[in-house]
């Protein structure tokens, strides 16, 4: 009786419950088979490397979009291509418009100069996506390609490991992918001026490489007497202001205008495009409107200096912001 | 006859079982399928038995990083020469690298049993990676020779796959 009693109660819960439990053990079973042909799945081995071209090695979380990846890679191949051939024209045309002014004067000879400090001889070449970054609603993708001998086709034999390279910048405009040779990586427009009674200073815009800002400045004498913006007597005569820090200018030479003169100048600071800072303003530290003025040198003086210092129309400084 | 629309999902569950069970038949078929000799001549005994050596050392290399291959590679043409298997250790060479320095087997044999120690102690100092190819510095001595024996050596390696790659070496 008691076995009648358990099987009607078995009976009694598949009914209720039947559809349920067949449920569970159809999806018990599935996922089991799939585990198990997982496991039996033949593991093909695979040379793993840690060359990511197409990863930026600033910051590995970026990479290229692979709809990019195969036409910079095909435009590469075909810049070095043209240079290794001496086709300077066509590798020249290959670059973006204002690559071609800003970073080589629209000068194919100038392009040329550049692919011979390059690549003297034909090269071989290995690309690295180095840096992502964003300029106003552009993506700019800066690959740095790294030039060599070939390596394997000497064993480096009467020869030492070395290569040159430049970042090559890649991105995306209305009329397709553009390419920027030569560290080059955009210009801007800054169009920004500061002035007084003596001096007026206006900074045009800026052409940045990968590792330097170049300011293009025009620099206005309205007065009557010499002015003195670099001459090194003064401590940071010509700076770049950043959020934190400021940059010292890279050219050495003095700038003195005659009275009523105006010139144009480009004044060159470090900095990386990729650091994460932006520039501020242009610092013109210690302007001196002179009175009398007979130069810096081994040949002046000190007291000389600094009495024409001290007897100074008018000692200023200027900023311009950006 | 029409089916219970209750008992559609029962029998497409089946089904989905009943193929799954195929699949896991026949990958595990697949993975235990073991090389057979029968009425094989030795000419394609041994290419059998290369093939299989080849793919278990592929197996070995591809757990490896990719510094411990590139070094595999090296020792292997090393020992190649240390064993005085010149021709497999020509073999390994870059064909252009070839040209340049020993165009026929000959030179290669004779530069190799003369410049090369006989035993051959290796002892890696650096590696730097150009994109796809490697360059590793090297010391190679003589473990039973006097202290001088010591050569400093290049080698340029680049993998194409596990176990295939192409190399050279600086030429002394």
């Amino acid at each position: 009786m008691r076995f009648t009693e358990l099987r009607l109660k078995i009976k009694r819960i598949l009914r209720k419950y039947g559809k349920l439990i067949s449920a569970i053990f159809i999806i018990w079973a599935i996922i089991f088979l799939i585990n198990l042909m997982l496991k039996n799945k033949e593991n093909v081995p695979e040379a793993t490397t840690t060359y990511e071209v197409h990863t930026s090695v600033i910051d590995s979380t970026a990479s290229t979009p692979k709809s990019m990846q195969q036409p910079i890679e095909e435009l590469i191949n075909e810049y070095v291509g043209y240079c290794n051939e001496g086709n300077y024209q066509k590798a020249f045309n290959m670059l973006s418009e204002e690559c071609r002014k800003y970073g080589f004067n629209n000068s194919v000879s100038d392009f040329m100069e550049h692919v011979l400090v390059k690549m003297p001889t034909p090269k071989k070449y290995a690309i690295q996506d180095y840096s992502n970054i964003k300029y106003g609603k552009t993506r700019l993708y800066i690959y740095e390609i790294k030039y060599t001998d070939d390596l394997l086709a000497t064993g480096l034999t009467n020869s030492t490991y070395s290569y040159t390279s430049e970042k090559i910048t890649f991105y995306e405009s209305d009329d397709g992918l553009q390419m920027s040779a030569g560290d080059y990586v955009y210009y801007a427009d800054i169009k920004s001026i500061s002035e007084n009674d003596y001096f007026k200073v206006d900074v045009v815009g800026k052409i940045v490489n990968y590792s330097i800002e170049k300011y293009k400045v025009i620099l206005t004498n309205r007065s009557n007497y010499t002015v003195v913006v670099a001459d090194g007597v003064e401590n940071n005569e010509v700076i770049l202001s950043l959020p934190n820090e400021v940059r010292k200018r890279s050219e050495l030479g003095n700038i003195v205008l005659e009275p009523q003169k105006s010139t144009e100048l480009i004044m060159t600071f470090p900095k990386f495009v990729d650091d994460g800072d932006t520039a501020k303003s242009l610092v013109f530290s210690s302007i001196r409107v002179m009175e009398k003025y007979s130069g810096v040198g081994e040949d002046i003086p000190e007291e000389t200096i600094q009495s024409e210092l001290d007897n100074a129309i008018s000692k200023f400084s200027m900023e311009v912001a950006f | 006859m029409k089916m219970k629309r209750d008992s559609k999902p029962l029998i497409i569950g089946i089904a989905i079982i009943l193929i799954l069970i195929i699949l896991v038949f026949v990958t595990n078929k697949k993975n235990n399928d073991t090389d057979t000799y029968e009425g094989m001549t030795d000419e394609e005994i041994e290419v059998t038995v290369k093939e299989s050596v080849n793919e278990m050392k592929k197996n070995d290399l591809g757990g490896m990083g990719e510094r411990d291959r590139i070094e595999y590679y090296i020792s292997s043409f090393i020992t190649s020469i240390e064993n005085k298997q010149y021709e497999e250790a020509y073999e390994m060479l870059y064909e252009d690298f070839k040209k340049n320095y020993f165009p026929t087997f000959d030179k290669f044999k004779e530069y190799a049993s003369t410049k090369f120690p006989t035993e051959i102690s290796l002892n890696y100092t650096n590696i730097e990676r150009n994109g796809t190819v490697y360059i590793v510095w090297a010391d190679l001595s003589n473990p039973l020779g006097s202290k001088d024996s010591k050569i400093e050596m290049n080698f340029v390696v680049q993998e194409n796959d596990l176990n295939d790659f192409d190399m050279s070496f600086k030429v002394i």
